[in-house]
């Protein structure tokens, strides 16, 4: 082929793909649109709360501001504002259709509402990847019963904190974390997302990890193993011993040792031993520190079997060690 | 240069400056407001008075009030598209933060972080022991020796407590700090790619239990010096119809004491008893050998793949995930106890140590070498193929397999204390599930959909009592919100566990296959998290906004195990959970909230008391389910919290703002018995058992009041008071507690305690804000 012939098809090339370009930066012509300030006449605090948001950054070519700003997510204004007596600006002549309110009063279903923010944030993070046939999802739960981009809260949040907006459903765990044994959720060091992904996990309780397990090791992971002498309830759920939201016991036991450990153990002599006092140790006002041993006070089958998780020792079968 | 050179040129001058030129009168396209940086800081002062701060360590558990004065700082730079943002909260406290941010949006997010996190145990915990938060905790010689030469359990209570009156004192605690570096890179969206990095260190000390017999335990500080380096990088690519995401994470966890070495209060000298029952000054080792969490390395690699805009509305996602966890520690020897020498006597008369079993030439292996690979595959059909349904199939396989070989051991020194020659192997147990769910959803009416589903879980066990376990799960949900103010949910589930159980597994696999005669296990028992087990779960949950400025809601959670197949070990298992919660704006000026929950737990067990071929003994002389010597205990919880609060704008707009909020939590724990009553000869247990009426009660008050005043926009003085008050009793561990426990005559009773038992107390923060804003 001759020269001549690739600087043509070259140049052609490129003026095809710069129009493209160019095509790509500007705008399109839109029907029904009205423009950002067109809404900020009447919801200027909708707006001022909008741009405090991550949605409110031009710069970044994901955001609804780098693309239609307000009319991005609500549709066009065009219609809305005519409803309400004002001007339509510019190429607003023609109709695009009716405003889309999102909040919990909307009109629309929940499949609808959400469609609007699942067709950016679906794809743009493996935390709403899962999305879809998720236990929230599942249950009709829309993008906005839990975020308000108009709140003002972090990660717009529909309400101030994650607890709180968690919480409002999930009303026992509002009480478990005020228990006497707890992960540091109230102190602000930890929050839900901290083991949970709400939109969406391959695991059960939308656990964000592999396993329960795997998601306790995140933190814990001096109880990885593998051990030595295994416990093997341990290695299969941590939640078969613990309640990692909060308990009256110590460690997040979900019950009092030790009858937690005598409910899988007992074994001849100690393990299956009945520790209670008897009717005499009570009439002599008798402490559980008098009247009892050591594998029943204080920490009772602790005291001795420290290593509850595993141990590496070669004489460590019994966890002793 | 020939025409032909030219032309190459030229055109591909203009096929550059076509593709640029647009790009970059693009990029001027900024309006010049947006350009201008912009500077803001935060900054916040406070000052404290805190009272009965050390009253107990449970008040500053996760958190830190040091009498004084503490900042936050926030420092925010923005130009254009750049942020730069500097914050330090609780500056030189216990649980400072700092972070640093930079981010391009549209391009990039770097953010640095130090967190330190405190976990506080106890105060002022006595200790005789030298060397707190090493592995070598030591006594003096002149102690262990004084209190080797006790006359008699009474004389030796006596001696150690006077000794303990006069240790030193301790806090138990330990600290996470932690070094973060999250890089986010968006620039070549929809390409992404993140980078994760952390360094923690964890340093501190722990309540620990260390034993020297079953008459001698020793309550010691277990030292923390953890270094964990976790990393995770991570690829995707993200525009419909595709999401596609590649993830590998490395963790690596140090324990930089491997081992802790302590001093055995009540023998200088080393020596062996036969049964390590005899009283702690009269046989048994110096010194004691834990061997602590060995150091262990994880690799993972995982692959999430989404196809979405499939016909009938359908998308399938499917995630495959790799990772291989290992640990590979030296061992440490059988024992530090150097009388329990080759020749020595042993638990079993006639069979003498076969060893030094203080040399770790003695075992049979010197390093762990374990090893254990995770696998997991999810795939998950949705689709909606008409208008009102929606289903849901999803398949989800994980295996736990352990590769570690067995080690056999030819016996094992108990409690440092006398050999036994009973041999063993380890059992690296592992598990595989394997679960298939399908779920169908109906919009059966406006705002209202009806869930069916269906989900059969089979786990596959190795080395355990089950071997072969199948779990259906049925369910069925509401969910309506017929009015705009009005939500409703409704949910039951019900579920079956089935699979055959064999209790002789773990001790034959101890035995390397071969058939254990008698196991000490009682036969009858079965293990709940095996067991087969009916299990019903029901939640009613209703939301109620009658008016927009108040929100009432409230919901029944109701849970019920149902073990009928276990003659023995957990029976039946009940949870009830009743909440109501409220948010009422008042006027525009004043909120109030309050929500009130009730808990009620209750659970079952029966168990055995028995011995070999002695009273209760299943095997021999009682090997039926009934027996004098059974019992069964019956625990209870009650758990009551409430509360509720205010806020208030005394001068507007928000100049005087003021809040109060009061949170009491109340916990009723209880443990009754049933056992029948016998003589010695044909009971086990031959008393009328009395239960406990304080099993971890805890009552709990919080009360936070603040007054805010804005003098200027960016200026505001806030002054607050946090009183908190935590009682807590349990007849096990706080009734009656004393350092050095002994019996009705005054005999010491097995234990030597620091006293790290859960304390009350009663605290009150008064503090004084100042933040100012430019």
């Amino acid at each position: 082929m001759r020269a001549s012939t690739f600087i043509c098809i070259g140049s052609v090339a490129g003026l095809l793909l710069s129009a493209s370009v160019l095509m790509a930066q500007a705008p399109p012509p839109a029907r029904g649109y009205v423009g950002t300030e067109a809404c900020r006449e009447c919801h200027d605090s909708y707006y001022r709360s909008y741009m405090q948001t991550s949605h409110g950054i031009k710069e970044d070519k994901r955001t609804p501001e780098a693309k239609f700003g307000c009319e991005t997510c609500h549709g066009p204004g065009a219609e809305h504002v005519r409803e309400q007596g004002g001007e339509v600006p510019g190429n607003g002549a023609a109709s695009g259709g009716a405003i889309q309110v999102l909040g919990p009063k909307s009109k629309l279903s929940v499949e609808e509402r959400n469609a609007v923010c699942l067709s950016c944030h679906e794809t743009m993070t493996t935390k709403v990847a899962l999305w879809h046939g998720s236990p929230h999802e599942s249950r009709s739960l829309a993008c906005t019963s839990c975020h308000s981009i108009h709140g003002g809260h972090p990660k717009n949040l529909a309400k101030p904190t994650e607890v709180e907006v968690c919480t409002t459903c999930h009303q026992s765990v509002k009480a478990e974390i005020h228990k006497n044994s707890h992960h540091p959720v109230r102190e602000g060091r930890m929050t839900c997302t901290s083991c949970h992904n709400p939109h969406g996990t391959v695991t059960d309780k939308l656990i964000a990890a592999n396993s329960i397990n795997e998601k306790c090791y995140e933190c814990h992971m001096e109880k990885r193993g593998p051990f030595l002498w295994e416990h093997p309830p341990v290695t299969e759920n941590c939640t078969t011993c613990h309640t990692p939201h909060g308990s009256s016991h110590p460690k997040l036991l979900a019950a009092k040792t030790p009858f937690l450990c005598q409910s899988c153990h007992s074994n001849s002599r100690h393990p299956g031993t009945l520790y209670a006092l008897s009717p005499q140790a009570v009439a002599q006002g008798l402490s559980a520190f008098q009247a009892l041993n050591n594998r029943a006070f204080y920490r009772n089958c602790l005291n001795c079997h420290s290593q509850i998780h595993g141990s590496n020792h070669p004489s460590g079968k019994s966890l002793g060690r | 240069m020939t025409r032909r050179g030219k032309g190459f040129i030229l055109g591909g001058a203009v096929l550059l400056v076509s593709i640029f030129l647009p790009y970059g009168w693009a990029q001027e396209e900024k309006p010049s407001e947006e350009a201008q940086p912009t500077v803001t800081v935060q900054t916040e002062v406070t000052a404290a008075a805190v009272s009965n701060l050390r009253d107990s360590a449970k008040f500053t558990e996760y958190r830190a009030f040091p009498p004084g004065s503490w900042g936050d700082v926030t420092v925010r730079y923005r130009r254009g598209a750049y942020l730069l943002e500097a914050l330090a909260k609780n500056v030189a406290r216990d649980d400072q933060l700092f972070r640093l941010t930079s981010q391009r949006f549209g391009w990039f997010k770097l953010d640095l972080t130090y967190d330190k996190i405190p976990h506080r145990f106890a105060f002022d915990a006595r200790s005789l022991f030298a060397g707190v938060g090493t592995g070598y905790l030591t006594l003096s010689p002149r102690l262990q020796s004084d209190l080797q030469a006790s006359l008699s359990p009474t004389d030796l209570a006596s001696r150690v407590s006077s000794y303990l009156a006069g240790a030193a004192t301790v806090d138990e605690a330990l600290f996470r700090k932690t070094f973060q570096a999250d890089l986010k890179v968006v620039a070549w969206d929809p390409f992404r790619l993140t980078a994760e990095a952390s360094r923690e260190k964890r340093q501190g000390t722990r309540p620990f239990g260390g034993n020297f017999g079953f008459g001698n335990v020793v309550e010691i500080p277990e030292p923390i010096d953890y270094d964990t380096t976790q990393v995770r990088l991570a690829a995707e690519y993200g525009r419909k119809p595709f999401f596609v995401n590649f993830s590998y994470a490395f963790s690596d966890f140090a324990n930089n004491i491997d081992t802790l070495t302590w001093a055995n209060p009540y023998r200088a000298t080393d020596s062996t008893s036969p049964t390590a029952y005899l009283q702690s000054y009269l046989a048994g080792p110096a010194t004691g050998l834990i061997d602590l969490y060995p150091n262990n390395r994880a690799h993972t690699f995982s692959l999430t793949g989404v196809l979405m805009d499939l016909p009938l509305k359908s998308r399938l996602s499917a995630t495959a995930s790799f990772g291989r966890l290992t640990q590979n520690d030296p061992l440490v020897p059988y024992t530090t106890n150097q009388a329990i020498r080759r020749g020595a006597p042993s638990g079993v008369p006639g069979e003498p140590v076969p060893f030094d079993a203080w040399d770790r030439a003695s075992l049979p292996v010197q390093q762990a070498d374990l090893r254990v690979d995770v696998t997991q595959v999810q795939l998950m059909l949705t689709s909606k193929p008409l208008r009102f349904a929606r289903l849901r199939l999803k398949y989800n396989f994980y295996h736990w397999d352990n590769k570690s070989e067995q080690i056999h051991f030819p016996g094992y020194v108990r409690m440092d204390a006398v050999w036994e020659p009973e041999p063993a192997a380890n059992v690296p147990t592992g598990f595989k599930r394997q679960s298939f769910l399908v779920d169908v959803g109906l919009d059966v009416w406006k705002s209202t959909t009806l869930t069916l589903g269906y989900r059969f879980l089979r786990t596959d066990r190795v080395f355990r009592e089950v071997a072969e376990q199948d779990d259906h799960f049925w369910k069925v949900a509401l969910d309506t919100t017929p009015l705009s103010w009005l939500t409703l949910r409704a949910a039951y589930e019900r579920s079956q566990r089935r699979g055959e159980y064999d209790f002789r597994v773990p001790f034959i696999a101890s035995h390397l296959g071969e058939e254990v005669e008698r196991p000490p296990q009682l036969p009858f028992l079965r293990k709940y998290d095996q067991a087969n087990r009916d299990r019903d779960s029901v939640l009613l949950m209703a939301a109620v906004s009658p008016l927009d400025t108040l929100t009432l809601s409230g919901s029944v959670v109701y849970g019920k195990d149902d073990f009928r197949d276990s003659p023995f070990g957990l029976l039946d298992d009940r949870r009830t959970v009743y909440s109501v919660d409220a948010d009422y704006t008042l006027t525009e000026r004043v909120s109030l909230f309050a929500f009130y929950s009730r808990e009620d737990f209750r659970s079952r067990i029966r168990a055995r008391q028995w011995v070999p071929v002695g009273v209760g003994d299943p095997y021999v002389r009682e090997t039926g389910l009934d027996s004098l010597s059974n019992w069964t205990s019956d625990e209870k919880d009650k758990l009551h919290s409430l509360g509720g609060g205010l806020q208030a704008v005394l001068l507007k707009p928000q100049k005087l703002t003021a809040s109060v909020d009061y949170t009491y939590s109340k916990s009723d724990g209880a443990v009754a018995f049933v056992s029948p009553v016998g003589t010695a000869a044909n009971d086990a247990n031959p008393f009328e058992p009395v239960g406990f009426e304080q099993v971890d009660d805890v009552r709990f008050h919080v009360l936070n009041a603040r007054l805010r005043y804005a003098v200027t926009r960016g200026l505001t003085y806030t002054v607050g008071v946090l009183w908190e008050k935590f009682r807590y009793d349990d007849d096990l561990s706080t009734v009656g507690f004393v350092y050095i426990p002994v019996t009705a005559t005054g005999a010491f009773n097995g234990a030597t305690l620091m006293g790290t038992q859960l304390r009350g107390y009663n605290a009150t923060v008064v503090y004084m804000k100042v933040s100012y804003t430019f």
